[in-house]
């Protein structure tokens, strides 16, 4: 290289080729960063539904019911209070009694009556009262197992194990394997979790009554969330005048957003239930205090968007003799819109996952019933899972992977439909 | 600070006072072939003239070249266009020395008559003015250009008194109407020259003083 | 006899529209303009020359009130459109806004359709009873703004889909629809190629008929070109204001000479 430039040198050269390498490395720790998250991240997701997923089965048996009309209807009035008040839990223990003859002694009927849930009662009557002419016949009713049945058939017991160290004994295990042998135990899509309120039995628990309950906080959140945060992020940029006062107001609207959301429930807890005397346990506290931790992420979020509008369109729309309502109306909020929408959707997300300022409010309460509105005791699905993982019970493990499995679709739901909204009304200036 | 447009009128103003040392040049060759009675000199004259030509293109080119590139405003265009306006007027002067250099070369295959006393006066207040206005335009001074007006009326009393003289001369001795008439033509083209001059003069007024003076007796008689 | 006497005797007769006495313009404790006395005149174009910072843009948004918007900015002294002055207590910014409009540096189409662009105006401002009436000032706006044969059948297409220089237009037009009687341009053709700059400047000749037109502008060919009166601002003053062939070819403070000549250093 003779005359070559500066650039051409072979010192040159080797500098650019420490270059180039360097720069491969950069993209593969960043690749392997990225690999890593994703691993992780798909680790999570099959674990929590590998076990989450058998909580939406559960194992029924199909029993024969002796439905007599002397026991159940007496003086065959047909009156639904009269065929509701039966004793249908005695008349399925009569029909196991029947099955499983050779279950003698107080224990060992306990053991049988152990297979069956204490739903099945409930399910025989709903049937019962659904179809009065069953009365007086044998009737063949599918029942869901207990939920220590049910692991059994999921394979969460293992026979071969010392009987005291299972939760079901021979016996018990035999009564299954004959069930199964005959062919009425069946596996079944459980309804009942996404259709019932919680319940102390494994087997009946579902989520329904904690979804509800999350809606109504969540409509709540947004109702007090919404406006209010769009409006003072419109007041915040297009009209307040720049001193101390609206500067000190921007920097704590910057720090509410930090603050542990702990807190806000203490807050709630002292303000709304102790001082303004509100209901406890209600998705309207739950969403008062969800929507005070939610305001400054809605507020910053409609900012930044109603800061991303070109100031041009503003000066064209004055220019035309728009006046500061019209301006704002008619051209910074719709194309604001996506950019506030997204916002708010994600911090309703964050207000969806968020457990510890509920249970400030006491929304950790065991609730049964489904909530009718938004006053009603409820408990929301992050809590409800909070519960769940607390319980003892083996079935739970289940139980709590599934509600976790139905947060994560309706958290990743609500993010695809920020991701669309944006991508949709996204505008070019 | 130097603008990029300065370049480009230093070399046009180069060129006019280029045109103009030449053209003053040639106008006293031509006048020196007249009084010394040279043909030589004379024919020099028509070969100089070509240079003075050539160089009036090469000012029309570069004013061209000058008013689409630079788009010169305020005094910057007004010497472009007061140096468009030079080059014609010392392009006619090479012309008028041509035209007196073939009066030289008449007079010369001609019995010797000595050029009249006034013709040679007129001659130097002619060379003065152009000179006096090529100066003006070198010097960016506006005062000595109005000189220039004032003293063009003497150089026309002075033409009307050769024309008067020759006359006379040739009621006198009509057999040398012949030198007496290119006489009287050398007085017209100096009278012209000093025109010329006159012109310049107005256009060096143009550049410092944006005022055009030209035809301002004429127009102020009505 | 002179240059610019000469001029001036063909000048027509004119008519002031807009004046300024003694205006002085402030940005919180520092002052923009210094006591400008400025007569703009009815059917004329007016261009602002000047280098940058010098408050022709500022003089420019104090015609229709736009830094009434910068919170900072303070105007004392007097301006007045048609006799009236526009500072006065009580006068309706909005209706002022309408009567002089206002065409920016940067084309600014509202993110709408063609047609919502011009109607936008003439529709918060009432100016249309129906829908005809209001699709007959659109339909006149983007043909007195030259526009309407390019874009009549896509009217409903986004105005920010159009090119530099047809948005620009769209501007005009949205600008005219409100029937103001002045048109404000801070640097129309700053963003445009040539060729639709031409387009511009002819268009403000066809304007000038029926608005009166002052321009901000950096290209003083674009200035000596379209205007009828130039004003050139150098750090907040008026320091010479004529008739545009005199700024351009006898301009006489040497401060004018110099910006325009480019000796400025």
């Amino acid at each position: 290289m003779t005359e070559g430039s500066l650039h051409t040198s072979d010192a040159a050269a080797r500098k650019l080729r420490k270059r180039y390498a360097a720069e491969r490395r950069f993209r593969l720790y960043g690749a392997c960063a990225i690999g890593l998250a994703m691993g992780a991240l798909v680790l999570l997701l099959v674990t929590i539904a590998w076990r989450g997923v058998p909580a939406f089965f559960g194992h029924e048996v199909t029993i024969d019911v002796d439905l007599d009309a002397a026991l159940i209807d007496p003086e065959g009035t047909g009156d639904p209070e009269v065929l509701g008040r039966a004793d249908y839990s005695g008349l399925v223990k009569q029909a196991l009694r029947a099955e499983f003859p050779d279950a003698q002694g107080r224990r060992e009927k306990r053991r049988l009556y152990a297979l069956i849930s204490n739903g099945a009662a409930y399910a025989l009557r709903d049937q019962v009262l659904a179809d009065r002419t069953v009365v007086g016949t044998t009737f063949r009713v599918r029942v869901p197992l207990s939920a220590d049945a049910d692991i059994y058939f999921k394979g969460g017991v293992d026979a071969a194990s010392a009987e005291g160290d299972r939760r079901l004994n021979d016996d018990q295990i035999r009564w299954l394997d004959r069930w199964a042998a005959l062919g009425k135990v069946e596996n079944r899509f459980a309804r009942r979790f996404f259709v019932g309120g919680d319940s102390r039995e494994p087997e009946l628990a579902g989520i329904y009554g904690a979804l509800v309950g999350s809606l109504w906080t969540l409509a709540v959140t947004l109702l007090l969330s919404f406006p209010l945060g769009v409006a003072a992020a419109v007041y915040l940029e297009e009209f307040a005048p720049t001193n101390r006062l609206t500067d000190f107001v921007e920097v704590n609207i910057n720090n509410l957003a930090a603050v542990p959301s702990i807190v806000f429930g203490l807050l709630g807890l002292a303000v709304f239930l102790n001082f303004l005397e509100l209901p406890r346990s209600a998705p309207l506290v739950g969403g008062m205090v969800l929507a005070l931790m939610t305001l400054p992420t809605v507020i910053i979020a409609s900012r930044s968007a109603i800061m991303a509008v070109p100031p041009s369109i503003r000066e064209a729309a004055l220019g035309v003799g728009a006046s500061p309502l019209q301006v704002v109306s008619h051209h910074v909020l719709p194309l604001a819109l996506p950019g506030i929408l997204t916002g708010t959707i994600i911090g309703m997300a964050r207000a969806l996952g968020e457990t510890a300022p509920l249970l400030m409010i006491g929304m950790v309460a065991f609730i049964v019933d489904v909530p009718e509105g938004p006053t009603s005791p409820a408990t929301v699905l992050p809590v409800q899972i909070f519960l769940w993982a607390d319980s003892p019970e083996r079935a739970f493990v289940a139980k709590t992977s599934g509600a976790i499995l139905v947060l994560l679709t309706f958290l990743v739901a609500m993010n695809l439909v920020a991701v669309v909204l944006r991508s949709r009304f996204e505008r070019r200036w | 600070m130097t603008r990029i447009v300065d370049p480009v009128l230093d070399d046009l103003r180069q060129k006019i006072l280029r045109m103009g040392s030449l053209a003053e040049a040639i106008l006293e060759k031509s006048l020196q072939a007249v009084w010394k009675r040279d043909p030589a000199l004379a024919r020099e004259v028509r070969i100089d003239d070509l240079e003075i030509d050539r160089l009036d293109l090469a000012v029309d080119e570069a004013v061209l070249r000058a008013l689409a590139t630079q788009a010169p405003v305020a005094d910057d265009l007004r010497s472009v266009l007061a140096i468009k306006m030079m080059a014609t007027d010392l392009e006619r002067v090479g012309d008028l020395a041509r035209n007196i250099a073939k009066s030289a070369l008449r007079l010369a295959e001609r019995p010797e008559v000595p050029a009249p006393e006034k013709l040679q006066i007129l001659a130097d207040e002619s060379r003065r003015l152009l000179r006096r206005a090529l100066d003006s335009f070198s010097d960016h001074d506006a005062e000595r250009a109005a000189i220039v007006l004032d003293d063009d009326d003497q150089v026309d009393e002075r033409h009307d008194e050769v024309i008067r003289a020759a006359i006379d001369e040739i009621s006198d001795h009509p057999e040398l109407t012949s030198q007496e008439v290119d006489f009287i033509l050398i007085a017209k083209h100096l009278e012209r020259v000093a025109d010329h001059a006159t012109n310049i003069a107005e256009d060096v007024i143009m550049v410092t003083e944006a005022r055009n003076v030209k035809h301002a007796s004429k127009l102020a008689e009505g | 006899m002179t240059a610019t006497s000469a001029t001036q005797l063909r000048s027509p007769l004119y008519l002031t529209k807009l004046t300024t006495r003694d205006l002085d313009v402030f940005y919180g404790d520092k002052q923009a303009l210094f006591s400008v006395n400025l007569d703009i005149r009815k059917n004329q174009v007016t261009s602002l020359i000047g280098p940058s910072g010098c408050g022709k843009s500022t003089f420019l948004r104090c015609l229709n009130r736009m830094n009434d918007v910068i919170e900072s900015c303070r105007v004392e002294g007097k301006i007045t459109l048609d006799g009236e002055d526009i500072y006065r207590e009580g006068i309706d910014v909005v209706q002022l806004r309408a009567r002089i409009g206002m065409v920016f540096q940067k084309p600014n189409p509202f993110p709408k359709s063609i047609y919502e662009n011009v109607a936008y105006g003439a529709r918060i401002h009432g100016l249309a009873a129906s829908r005809p009436e209001l699709d007959e000032i659109v339909t006149s706006s983007l043909q007195r703004a030259g526009l309407f044969e390019e874009v009549k059948d896509r009217l409903e297409e986004p105005g920010t889909g159009l090119s530099g220089g047809q948005q620009q237009r769209l501007c005009i037009a949205r600008a005219i629809a409100v029937q103001p009687d002045v048109i404000l341009m801070d640097e129309p053709c700053s963003a445009l190629d040539p060729i639709a700059t031409a387009r511009i400047e002819e268009l403000m000749e066809e304007l000038r008929e029926n608005y009166t037109i002052v321009i901000v502008t950096h290209s003083m060919q674009q200035a000596a070109r379209v205007s009828q009166r130039t004003a050139f601002f150098h750090l907040g003053i008026v320091v010479e204001e004529g008739e545009t062939p005199q700024i351009f070819t006898d301009p006489k403070d040497p401060r004018t000479r110099d910006y325009i000549t480019g000796r400025f250093g």
